[in-house]
C-alpha cells in the first residue's frame, strides 16, 4: 500500500509541479528590460543646436507685414439668452454674487456679430523666431462672474488673477497641455495669484470655480501674437502678421472648432477685411441637456 | 501482480486527464498586456498605429519593457554603454552596480503583477479585474495626477508620498498597507508605478496632440456639415452634401500623413520632456510644503479661530465639507459643470478629474486618506488635493497660522459634540482676523 501510495504521489507531483509553474500568472514570467538612450541622436543634435539658433523677430520674414480686420457674424435670429439669475437672487452668496444678475454669456450677439469667438494660428508662422511676451493681463472676478468670459494670453504672460467679490474664489483650470491650476483667491484680492502657462493649448479650455458651479470662462494660452477673441458687437482685430496665406482655427464654445483651417491671404503694408458667418445651427448642435439652478434653501 | 498493474492503470487514467487538463488550461493563459487608452483606439488608423508604435518604443510591453533614458525613473543599475556618473565624494555603491541593468524594474513589476495588478490594472489604468466591485474606485495613474502629495498646487508626486501610500495604505479606501513588503521591494514598486504613471501620461498627452486625427473630430465635423445642409435646405438654398465618414477619414489620413513628417516627433519630444521635467521637479525640496511657522498651540482659542475661519467667505470650507463638517455642504446637492464640455454632471455634487462622483471627506470621522499626521492635513489645505475640485490655499488666502488653526479646528471635530451652526448665516459668522 505505501508502494502505491509513493507511485501515485510520483504521477501526481510533476502534475501539480506543472500546474504551479504554467499557471502562476504574469508575475513571474520572464520580462527583459532593454535601455533606450535619452535622445538616440544626442551627438548629432548638440551640433546642429548652434546653426539652428532661432533668428530674431520678423529677422527671416522677407515678404512684409499686414493686418487682418474681421468679423465674426451670427446669421440667424439672435438668441436672448435670460441671465443664469435675476439682480439679487443668487442660488449661494446672495449678498454678493447678487449685486448684479449673471449674464449667460455662452451666446453674446449684438448688431448681429458673435462675440466671444476665439481666432488664432494653431501654430506661430515659421520663422518668427521669439517674441517676448507682454505684460502682464487682468483675469478678475466680480458678482461671482469671470471678467473677461473669454482671454487670450501668450505663454510665459503673466495672467493676474483677481476677485473684487467678498467671499472667496477659486479659480479652477483644465488645461490639456499644462499643468492645472486650482487656487482660493482671497474675497477682494486685487494684487492678485498669478497664473502662467508655459505650453500653448490647441484648444481653448474652461476655467471655473468650485464654490459657485455657474462661473465658467474659458482661456487660450499661445505661443505667437496672432490671436484674438471677438468683441461684443463681433469685431476683432490681429496686426502684423507676416504676409503669406495663413490657415486660422475659429473656436466658440457652444460651437467647438467652428473651422479648422480658415484660409486667410495677407499682403503685406494691407489690411485684409473679412467676415466670418456661423449659422445659429452650428451653436445649436452643441446644446447640452439644459442646466438647472436650484435654490434649495437661502442659506447658501 | 497484475491486481496493482490494474490499480495503476486506473488511476494513471485520471492523472493523464488531469495533466491534459492542465495543459490545455496553461496554453490558454493571455499574455499580460498595456490596454490602449479609449482615446487612442478614438483615432484614424495611421494616427492611432503611429501612437502605439511610440508607446512600444519608448515604453515596451509588459514582457519586454523599455527603460527609457529620458525619464526621471531609476531603473537600477547602469545601462550599457553609457559611463557611470562620476562622483568622486561618494564611494560606489558596490551592491547596486554589481546588478545588471532593469533589476530594479523587473523587481518592480514582479511586486506589482503580484499585489497591485488586479486593482489597478497592467497599464495602471485603475481597471484590474476587482476594480468594478470597489467604491471608491482604485487610481488610474495614467493622468499623472495623485490625490495626496507633500508637494505644492502645481507640482506631481513625490516618491516619498507614493512610498508612504505602499506602506501605511489609505484609510476609508480598500487600498491595504502594505507595511510586510521589505523596503527593496516597496521602492521597485513605487518606481514601477511612477513609470506606469509616465507612460500612461504620454499616451494621454499625445492623444490629446492628434485630436484632429480622432474619429470624435471626423464625427464632430459631419454633425456640423450636417446641419448647415439642413439649414440651407430649409431655407431653400442650395447647399453642399455632406460628406461621408470614409471620405472624411481618407482625408484626415493624407494630412496626416504630412503631419507624421513634420510635427509628430517634434509633438512626442515635446511631450516626453514636459513629462521628465514635470516628475524630476516633484523630487526638488523646494516643491514640497513645510510650514514656515510651527504648528500653533492646539488650544481652545486656536480651535475657535480655526472655526471661524472654516466658516468665513474667506476659505468657505463649509461650502463643500458642511457647516459641521460631515462633508455634506450645499456643493453636493449642486450640478457642476464638466470639465471641456458645454454639458452638466448627470448627478448632483462634485467629481474628481477621473469622472468619478465625490464626496466632501467628512472631518467626524477621524479618518485621514492623505496621512493623519498633522503635517499631512496642513498639506492638503495648503496644496489642495490634486484632481479634486479641493483647491490650494496656502501662501496667498490663508497665512501659515491660519492654516494651523484650521487644522487644530477639524482635527478636533471628531471628539467634540456637533454644534449646529446650519441655520446661522455664514455671512454673519464674523471672521477673526489675526492681524
Amino acid at each position: 500500500m505505501m508502494r502505491l501510495t509513493s507511485h501515485v504521489a510520483l504521477v501526481l507531483l510533476p502534475i501539480l509541479a506543472l500546474a504551479a509553474c504554467g499557471c502562476g500568472g504574469g508575475a513571474g514570467a520572464e520580462t527583459t528590460v532593454t535601455y533606450l538612450p535619452s535622445r538616440p541622436d544626442e551627438v548629432a543634435t548638440a551640433e546642429a543646436a548652434p546653426g539652428a539658433a532661432a533668428p530674431s523677430a520678423g529677422e527671416a520674414i522677407a515678404g512684409g507685414f499686414g493686418s487682418i480686420k474681421g468679423r465674426v457674424l451670427f446669421q440667424g435670429d439672435a438668441p436672448s439668452l435670460p441671465p443664469i439669475y435675476e439682480k439679487g437672487a443668487a442660488p449661494k452668496d446672495p449678498a454678493v454674487c447678487g449685486i448684479e444678475a449673471a449674464p449667460n454669456e455662452t451666446i453674446v450677439s449684438n448688431n448681429g456679430g458673435l462675440a466671444n469667438v476665439f481666432i488664432y494660428l494653431p501654430k506661430a508662422p515659421k520663422g518668427m523666431g521669439e517674441v517676448p511676451a507682454p505684460e502682464p493681463i487682468v483675469f478678475d472676478q466680480r458678482s461671482c462672474v469671470f471678467r473677461p468670459h473669454a482671454l487670450v494670453m501668450r505663454t510665459g504672460q503673466t495672467v493676474k488673477v483677481l476677485n473684487d467679490d467678498a467671499v472667496a474664489h477659486n479659480t479652477h483650470t483644465y488645461p490639456k497641455r499644462n499643468s492645472p491650476f486650482n487656487q482660493t483667491v482671497a474675497p477682494s484680492d486685487r494684487e492678485g495669484i498669478a497664473l502662467t502657462y508655459g505650453r500653448p493649448e490647441t484648444l481653448p479650455l474652461q476655467v471655473g470655480c468650485d464654490i459657485h458651479p455657474w462661473m465658467v470662462a474659458y482661456h487660450l494660452p499661445v505661443d505667437h501674437p496672432f490671436a484674438a477673441v471677438s468683441a461684443a458687437d463681433g469685431t476683432f482685430e490681429i496686426k502684423d502678421l507676416p504676409a503669406g496665406k495663413h490657415d486660422f482655427k475659429v473656436w466658440h464654445e457652444k460651437g467647438g472648432e467652428l473651422n479648422k483651417a480658415l484660409a486667410v491671404t495677407v499682403k503685406a503694408g494691407e489690411t485684409v477685411e473679412i467676415e466670418i458667418p456661423v449659422a445659429a445651427g452650428q451653436l445649436a448642435g452643441f446644446q447640452g441637456p439644459t442646466p438647472k439652478v436650484i435654490q434649495l434653501s437661502s442659506t447658501r | 501482480m497484475p491486481g496493482r498493474e490494474f490499480s495503476m492503470c486506473r488511476l494513471s487514467l485520471p492523472a493523464t486527464c488531469l495533466l491534459l487538463l492542465t495543459l490545455a488550461g496553461c496554453a490558454k493563459n493571455p499574455e499580460a498586456q498595456f490596454g490602449w487608452r479609449d482615446s487612442t483606439e478614438q483615432l484614424i488608423p495611421d494616427a492611432r498605429k503611429a501612437v502605439q508604435k511610440t508607446m512600444v518604443d519608448t515604453f515596451g510591453t509588459p514582457q519586454d519593457l523599455v527603460a527609457w533614458g529620458r525619464l526621471p525613473v531609476e531603473y537600477g543599475g547602469q545601462p550599457p554603454g553609457v559611463a557611470p556618473a562620476e562622483t568622486p565624494e561618494e564611494p560606489a555603491d558596490v551592491t547596486t552596480s554589481a546588478e545588471p541593468f532593469g533589476h530594479q524594474m523587473q523587481l518592480g513589476r514582479l511586486v506589482y503583477m503580484k499585489n497591485c495588478l488586479h486593482c489597478h490594472g497592467v497599464a495602471g489604468d485603475g481597471n484590474g479585474p476587482t476594480a468594478r466591485y470597489l467604491n471608491p474606485r482604485p487610481r488610474d495613474y495614467r493622468l499623472g495626477v495623485f490625490k495626496f502629495t507633500s508637494t505644492l498646487a502645481p507640482e506631481r508626486v513625490t516618491r516619498d508620498d507614493l512610498h508612504r501610500v505602499v506602506k501605511y495604505g489609505i484609510p476609508g479606501t480598500y487600498m491595504p498597507s502594505f507595511l510586510l513588503l521589505g523596503d527593496a521591494e516597496t521602492r521597485a514598486v513605487v518606481e514601477y508605478v511612477r513609470w506606469l504613471a509616465m507612460r500612461g501620461e504620454m499616451e494621454k498627452r499625445i492623444d490629446d496632440e492628434l485630436a484632429d486625427y480622432s474619429l470624435a473630430s471626423i464625427d464632430d465635423e459631419i454633425s456640423k456639415a450636417k446641419n448647415a445642409y439642413e439649414a440651407a435646405k430649409a431655407a431653400g438654398e442650395s447647399a453642399e452634401t455632406p460628406p461621408s465618414r470614409s471620405a472624411l477619414v481618407k482625408k484626415a489620413s493624407e494630412e496626416f500623413k504630412t503631419y507624421l513628417a513634420e510635427d509628430y516627433p517634434e509633438a512626442v519630444d515635446g511631450t516626453a520632456d514636459f513629462i521628465a521635467e514635470n516628475w524630476a521637479r516633484a523630487e526638488d525640496e523646494a516643491s514640497v510644503v513645510f510650514p514656515k511657522v510651527a504648528r500653533v498651540a492646539d488650544d481652545a482659542a486656536s480651535r475657535e479661530r480655526g472655526r471661524l475661519l472654516y466658516l468665513s467667505d474667506k476659505a468657505k470650507c463649509y461650502t463643500c465639507h458642511g457647516h459641521t463638517g460631515r462633508g455634506n455642504g450645499p456643493a453636493t446637492e449642486d450640478f457642476w459643470p464638466k470639465p471641456g464640455s458645454t454639458e452638466k454632471y448627470a448627478n448632483r455634487g462634485l467629481h474628481d478629474v477621473w469622472g468619478n462622483k465625490l464626496a466632501p471627506r467628512n472631518l467626524r470621522l477621524g479618518q485621514y486618506r492623505g496621512g493623519r499626521r498633522p503635517l499631512d492635513v496642513f498639506r492638503r489645505i495648503h496644496a489642495g488635493i490634486k484632481g479634486t475640485p479641493m483647491p490650494a490655499f496656502g501662501g496667498t488666502v490663508l497665512k501659515d497660522e491660519d492654516i494651523w488653526d484650521i487644522v487644530n479646528y477639524v482635527m478636533s471635530l471628531p471628539y467634540e459634540p456637533e454644534v449646529p451652526t446650519a441655520g446661522q448665516p455664514p455671512s454673519q459668522v464674523a471672521a477673526s482676523s489675526r492681524h
